[in-house]
């Protein structure tokens, strides 16, 4: 009884606690891109660094060819996704060009449906993961994922250029009809 | 899990389609927080010789946008407002709705919009969202963005001028 109550205490310390961190961070993270008035940066970076990591979760796990755990590669896809983020709230230091080596953090607010492109990713990815690691299906895990994946790169390659002069910027009419 | 995470995809996804406003906001550029400008607009200058903040604050008999603007300019200086530092310009349709303001604030008239309209804000009659450009000492603008509720993003703009000033 004793052994069995530590084992299950054990599985829930491993199993319950990062998730809890998770979900703790991703409430900071909000709450912190809300009062900025960036509730949609949080939504786009963050969805799509989660979407990433889930999909290289999926293909390292039909590669590793063994079940792996979805929350340190989700983790890493989103840190590094909001890195220039958190550089310019705690570094001062603004967004420039090059922060795209942050999986594209500049030139995803640029391709189509960006929000759709992150949400999509997410969904995908997590999907793939659970087929790859959970259901045992590697094959169509890694397809999903590739799948996912290549539909990003595909947007990234139709994405609009940044505009260099406000000749080059939508105006507001399409946003208020004037 | 993948129940957990499809109720997620399935809330962000009511949220978005919930939202008021499009699902790529300014074109994507909405506070994108990089300086993707440099150019001369002729009419928008700031203070000469300061990185300046200059604001399109929205039609101002609307009183949210007066309050936004009221707001601005009482923390000017204070630890949740624009620093002195730097620069304060107001675009306005009607010098008379901005009334009196600190020493510090320069108030321009832009009485048909026109100004507004050549930075890609919208003119203040119509009621629409307001935003604002940066202007470096030499008088180029290097950033543009709609921005609803700029007059609490101090610490967002100081950041961005500090490099506008360098």
């Amino acid at each position: 009884m004793t052994a069995r109550y530590t084992e299950l205490t054990r599985h829930a310390v491993v199993r319950l606690v990062p998730l809890a961190v998770m979900i703790a961070v991703q409430a900071l993270l909000a709450q912190a891109y809300y009062e900025r008035g960036t509730s949609w940066h949080f939504l786009l970076h963050t969805t799509f660094g989660l979407g990433l990591g889930l999909s290289v979760a999926a293909l390292v796990s039909t590669r590793l060819r063994r079940p792996v755990a979805a929350l340190p590669f989700a983790a890493a896809g989103e840190a590094v996704s909001v890195l220039p983020d958190l550089l310019f709230v705690l570094a001062r230091v603004t967004h420039m060009r090059w922060m795209d080596v942050f999986v594209g953090h500049i030139r995803l607010h640029l391709v189509p449906g960006p929000l759709v492109v992150a949400v999509g990713l997410f969904a995908v990815g997590g999907w793939a993961w659970w087929l790859a690691s959970p259901a045992a299906r590697p094959r169509a895990g890694a397809t999903l994922a590739s799948a996912g994946l290549l539909v990003t790169v595909l947007a990234f390659a139709a994405a609009r250029p940044l505009p260099t002069s406000l000749t080059q910027v939508d105006g507001p009419a399409w946003w208020c009809g004037s | 899990m993948v129940a957990a995470q499809l109720t997620v995809v399935a809330l962000l996804a009511g949220y978005l389609l919930g939202l008021d406003e499009p699902l790529t906001p300014d074109s994507g550029l909405r506070q994108l927080d990089l300086l993707y400008l440099d150019e001369q607009v002729p009419g928008v200058t700031g203070v000469p010789g300061q990185a300046t903040l200059v604001v399109v604050p929205g039609d101002l008999s609307d009183p949210a946008c007066e309050s936004s603007l009221r707001d601005a300019l009482s923390r000017r200086g204070g630890p949740t407002g624009l620093d002195l530092a730097f620069g304060l310009v107001v675009l306005a349709r009607d010098l008379q709705q901005v009334g009196e303001v600190p020493p510090t604030v320069q108030v321009r008239a832009d009485p048909d919009g026109t100004l507004a309209r050549s930075v890609e804000l919208s003119p203040a009659q119509d009621g629409c969202h307001p935003g604002y450009v940066l202007v470096d000492p030499d008088g180029r603008v290097l950033y543009r963005t709609y921005d609803p509720d700029w007059d609490s993003h101090a610490q967002e703009q100081g950041i961005l001028l500090a490099e506008v000033a360098r």
